[in-house]
């Protein structure tokens, strides 16, 4: 499943996002019209909940494979289980002991990744000699599949908190990477030329406005660097099983107990999506300019 | 008119007029990477503290001479002088076409941008306080009516009000020279017309050297001692024309003058001219490649 989810950002659409293309991201509406479209959404997750719950209920319908309880769970066993994890009874040891190594993790590979992807990023799109040196080297290296470096990170780092960082760098390093180099690369030649003619040096450009527009580039990558994250720390802990979520996804795939293992997902969705808006709030703060201009 | 205080551009001891940088062309030949024959035998003579406008068919390499003048691209033939004045002014600012406002800085932040750059902060050195700079930077923006639009960001101003904050963040370094590459063309006629008598008024009151490339008769007219048209590329002077308006101009009823409309359509009648042989060389090549 994992690796599933992994595929998806497979090298070949590695996420340069463009910070101007996902600025506001959401689209305007009057506060009426927003009060029906939460009204709908909201009934919408109520009808696919009762569906799961009651549909297999029907007739002999359970019999089919798809819509064995055994299989799928149901909400109301998977909302009693997600419960026990959470309080740690009736025999589910609590998920607190797991979540803390995956999400330390996830945060800490993300924050290093971030930094120093981002500022070689801006190195290579500073200079343009070293860019066209390193960039073939680079693009091949991000066409690694690394999920496949991580038995050998695995067997570098060992199987505890410190592997699962490098695992993380790894992956969200080539995007701050290449985003932080699309975005120093890519300043018009007519406002490097402005501050040149102001007297900026070298360094002056690239600090003083290579830079701005890198971390504008480097943050909007964000998002899509939290779940990267967060997949491969997962991954690589379902590969090791030693500790963390993919522990816990492991021991409950293992006892075909479907209801652990969405509650482990919800969990660690709400997880990710509290980090996406601690990433958001953060980008929102630093660049008003840049999603003000949109 | 605001007068700038503490500003002086250092008279020239024997004229007492103000000094400002003065640029050669002689003979000047330029080609793009590309082989393309740009300028060809461009001669201009333009004295420090004057305002000149160059004017010309489209594409015919007017914004070439800005950037040659700038350093930004060089020259194969010919001689470009720039003879710096004595002031120990920055030497050059450009206004670009396109936006240059940095959109992460405060208007204030993006006037004093050159302040900001080591080189820029040498104006210490020469003898200009802080708050010196800071007096003559609040006057500026007073004059080009951003008050009370030191704090806000690009995003949060209109067209207008951007391109006052490019063309301040140019004229803040009180350059030598300042060159301007069609600054005023994305802006509405009633906006230029006011800008144009902020730029004017900066401009003489600081005796800098100004070069205008522009595709507005009436704005060359208006702002400039001279005005140059230019004929088709690769491109050189067809004919030069005395401004004889002075230095107290007021651009809105300048315009409604008979002496500024006769000028007006003395001017059009070369660029006309200039505009049909551009279209002329334009087809002869296009017949010449069409034959092979």
């Amino acid at each position: 499943m994992a690796t599933n989810t992994f595929s998806e950002a497979s090298p070949k659409e590695f996420p340069v996002v463009n910070p101007s293309a996902t600025g506001t991201g959401r689209i305007r509406m009057n506060s009426r019209s927003r009060v029906v479209v939460t009204a709908t959404q909201a009934l919408v997750a109520v009808v696919v909940l009762l569906a799961w719950e009651f549909v297999p209920q029907i007739g002999s319908l359970s019999q089919w494979k798809l819509l064995d309880p055994y299989f799928i769970s149901s909400p109301s066993r998977v909302g009693a289980t997600l419960m026990n994890l959470l309080l740690g009874r009736e025999g589910v040891p609590a998920v607190w002991g797991y979540l803390g190594p995956t999400f330390l993790a996830s945060i800490i590979g993300l924050v290093i990744a971030m930094i120093v992807g981002g500022l070689m990023g801006l190195l290579l799109g500073s200079f343009e000699f070293a860019g066209a040196v390193f960039r073939p080297f680079v693009v091949a290296l991000n066409a690694v599949p690394r999920i496949a470096l991580i038995p050998i990170v695995v067997v570098l780092f060992g199987s505890g908190l410190q592997s699962s960082v490098v695992i993380a760098f790894m992956v969200v390093f080539f995007v701050a990477l290449f985003n932080a180099y699309e975005g120093a690369r890519t300043v018009e030649a007519h406002v490097r030329h402005n501050v040149r003619l102001l007297g900026a040096s070298g360094w002056d450009l690239m600090w003083r406005v290579r830079f701005p527009y890198s971390l504008a580039w480097t943050l909007s990558s964000l998002p899509v660097a939290v779940s990267f994250a967060i997949v491969s720390v997962v991954t690589g802990e379902i590969l090791t099983g030693v500790s963390g979520m993919g522990l816990l996804i492991t021991a409950a795939t293992n006892a075909a107990d479907t209801s652990m293992t969405f509650a482990v997902i919800i969990v660690l969705s709400v997880c990710a999506l509290l980090m996406l808006w601690i990433a958001d709030a953060f980008k929102r703060r630093v660049l008003h300019w840049w999603i003000q201009s949109e | 008119m605001t007068h700038l205080s503490e500003f002086s551009t250092r008279p020239d001891s024997e004229t007492g007029r103000a000094a400002g940088a003065s640029i050669e062309f002689r003979n000047v030949g330029y080609r793009y990477p590309s082989g393309l024959h740009a300028i060809d035998g461009l001669d201009l003579s333009i004295a420090g503290g004057q305002s000149i406008g160059i004017v010309g068919p489209s594409g015919c390499g007017k914004s070439t001479v800005l950037s040659l003048i700038a350093g930004l691209r060089e020259a194969q033939a010919g001689d470009i002088l720039v003879r710096p004045d004595q002031s120990g002014r920055h030497l050059l600012s450009m206004v670009f076409q396109k936006d240059t406002v940095l959109p992460w800085l405060t208007v204030e932040q993006n006037v004093k941008l050159h302040y900001s750059f080591k080189k820029g902060s040498g104006e210490r050195r020469r003898g200009l306080s802080r708050r010196a700079i800071d007096q003559r930077i609040r006057e500026l923006i007073a004059m080009v009516h951003l008050e009370g639009f030191e704090k806000a960001y690009p995003y949060q101003l209109s067209g207008g009000m951007r391109r006052r904050v490019a063309v301040l963040t140019s004229v803040a370094a009180f350059p030598q020279i300042l060159l301007l590459d069609e600054p005023f063309s994305a802006i509405d006629e009633p906006s230029r017309v006011a800008i144009h008598q902020d730029v004017f008024d900066i401009v003489r009151e600081l005796g800098i050297t100004t070069v205008l490339v522009t595709h507005d008769l009436a704005e060359a007219a208006s702002m400039c001692d001279q005005v140059y048209i230019m004929g088709p590329r690769p491109t050189s002077v067809f004919s030069k024309h005395e401004i004889p308006f002075g230095p107290e101009r007021d651009m809105m009823t300048l315009r409604e003058s008979a002496d500024f409309l006769d000028l007006y359509s003395r001017l059009w009648r070369d660029l006309h001219l200039q505009i049909d042989a551009s279209h002329e060389s334009e087809s002869t090549r296009d017949d010449a490649e069409g034959s092979h």
